[in-house]
């Protein structure tokens, strides 16, 4: 699915984040955006997610360009993912019916298997009050899965290793390579490492997109 | 129950004030009733006298007393209301402070919800939602003045008030009193789960838009919310249960009062007078009664909140390894293996 976003400008009260970008993301290409943090590339996914209302320009995510059509078209993985005070299951499914089957090829992809099957009540483990049951790593490895088991075309991905160490990270790595295997990528990063996968990468800079 | 409520007196440290203004509004309703069985029972026989200069002077002299007597009370009781928002205020600083002083795993595991009732429910109730201590001590205060006035009035008429008065006390006792303390825990519990599901619904808010997750945290807000209105429907209908009861034994004792005391009146062995005054003591005794009464079940149902209060003020912290590594986090070689734990 193509992501097509033009003249769009966001503020805050007085101050303007995004101003005039443009951009065409084609069906299956992997973007990525580099920018200083407060630069406004978290604001531009919550924008391209629906999230926030476009009060000036336009976003269509395969030509739809309400924001319910373009939430039930993305998966988001933030930086730091937020759980319910649920069971894995629960925050894989958000309440959803979803096949075991889904739902073991989600845990599979995310890297969740081996941890899951360590824990004595499996994969109805309650993570605790605000996730607090479970460590960084594993939350965005839920998170992730959460993602897989949406199976949305668009991936938006805001910094989601940026929090993690090395090890962790790796592990997450993989998470999201096989999350966004075929599917139409935006992440957005302040640390360019994180982008080398991507196939083009964009600075946000003063609110406007500028080519590397 | 008076070891918890001591500890949180002690907590504020206010003790001495809060017991002085209790003690100071104690005799009040005692003395009301008093005034009023007086002024009842000497109208009356002036009446029978056809003395109208002394009904004129004992109702000068009532309006004198209630006015003292309103005087009195109103100072207490502002007095009383502005101690009662400062002990709340301590309370709930003490509390806040408590709490942040919490290891970030006792924190963690309990519901977001349970700290905001702890600050916003839990900490009115020792105090102030109902004012049951000052109304209890009133009401013990009144029960035994006006019992002792009626016991030297007329022992028979003291015998049959407590006939009605102490099936009802020992009733509301058993069968309502005990089981509010576990009633009203229930209803905290419910309503920090339900206030912690309305606390997902802001704090996950984009997760759930995006993964269309609202009607499951709905559900689970519902069901919560269900929780609460049950666990709240079972404090309010021992209530009605008990006020259901309150006018039968009070009906009964009245009537039964009326029939017997109408025969003495008949036989000349009491004046209408002073079968007022007894009815005005039997009031005090029924009135006291019902006020203890309601303020043993108050009492009870606070007592859940006390004791999370405590339990929260004397929870001791658990250190964690995060707590212990604290410092050498800053040292560059130890940041690797520290940031392991989270993996």
């Amino acid at each position: 699915m193509s992501i097509h976003i033009n003249n769009l400008s966001f503020s805050y009260g007085n101050k303007t984040v995004l101003k005039d970008v443009s951009l065409m993301v084609a069906d299956g290409e992997s973007i990525g955006i580099i920018g200083v943090s407060g630069g406004g590339k978290s604001t531009l996914l919550k924008l391209i997610s629906g999230l926030y209302e476009v009060t000036n320009g336009f976003i269509s995510i395969n030509r739809h360009s309400s924001s319910e059509n373009r939430r039930k078209s993305v998966a988001m993985v933030m930086q730091n993912a937020m759980l319910f005070p649920a069971s894995i299951r629960d925050n894989i499914t958000c309440g959803h019916a979803i096949s075991d089957e889904i739902l073991s090829y989600a845990c599979k992809a995310a890297q969740l298997t081996d941890w899951i099957d360590s824990l004595s009540s499996g994969i109805d483990t309650f993570v605790g009050e605000r996730g607090g049951q479970v460590s960084g790593g594993q939350a965005q490895r839920i998170a992730i899965a959460r993602a897989i088991a949406k199976d949305a075309p668009v991936i938006l991905l805001d910094e989601p290793t940026s929090a993690l160490d090395g090890e962790t990270s790796a592990a997450v790595m993989t998470a999201l390579s096989n999350l966004t295997k075929g599917k139409t990528v935006l992440q957005v990063s302040h640390r360019p490492e994180s982008l080398a996968a991507c196939s083009r990468i964009l600075r946000l800079e003063g609110g406007q997109l500028y080519v590397t | 129950m008076l070891h918890e409520m001591k500890t949180m007196i002690k907590i504020t440290g206010k003790a001495t004030s809060f017991l002085l203004l209790l003690l100071l509004r104690c005799p009040f309703d005692a003395v009301r009733t008093v005034v009023t069985a007086l002024f009842l029972q000497y109208s009356f026989e002036a009446i029978a006298q056809s003395n109208t200069n002394q009904l004129f002077i004992i109702c000068i002299a009532y309006g004198i007393a209630n006015v003292l007597l309103f005087l009195y009370n109103g100072t207490i009781w502002i007095r009383y209301a502005a101690f009662v928002t400062r002990m709340e205020s301590i309370l709930r600083i003490k509390l806040a402070k408590k709490i942040a002083s919490l290891s970030y795993e006792q924190i963690e595991a309990r519901p977001e919800g349970d700290f905001a009732t702890l600050l916003n429910t839990d900490v009115q109730l020792p105090f102030s939602r109902p004012l049951h201590l000052p109304h209890a001590l009133c009401a013990i205060v009144n029960i035994s003045a006006s019992a002792v006035i009626l016991w030297l009035m007329n022992p028979k008429v003291l015998g049959l008030v407590l006939l009605f008065a102490i099936p009802h006390i020992l009733f509301t006792q058993f069968l309502m009193a005990r089981p509010m303390a576990d009633l009203k825990k229930e209803s905290l519990k419910a309503n920090a789960l339900n206030t912690g599901e309305l606390g997902t619904f802001i704090t996950c808010a984009d997760t759930a838009a995006i993964y269309d997750a609202q009607d499951y945290l709905m559900k689970r807000f519902e069901d919560s919310s269900l929780k609460l209105v049950k666990a709240n429907m079972k404090i309010q209908r021992r209530q009605a249960a008990n006020n259901a009861i309150l006018p039968l034994f009070g009906l009964g004792g009245y009537v039964t009062l009326l029939i017997v005391c109408g025969t003495w009146i008949a036989n000349g062995s009491t004046t209408f007078g002073e079968l007022t005054a007894a009815f005005q003591y039997r009031g005090g005794v029924i009135a006291g009664s019902c006020m203890l009464i309601n303020c043993i079940l108050s009492i009870r149902s606070s007592m859940a909140g006390i004791k999370r209060i405590n339990q929260v003020l004397e929870e001791s912290q658990v250190p964690h390894q995060a707590q212990t590594t604290s410092i050498p986090i800053l040292k560059k070689h130890n940041v690797h293996k520290i940031r392991k734990i989270g993996g």
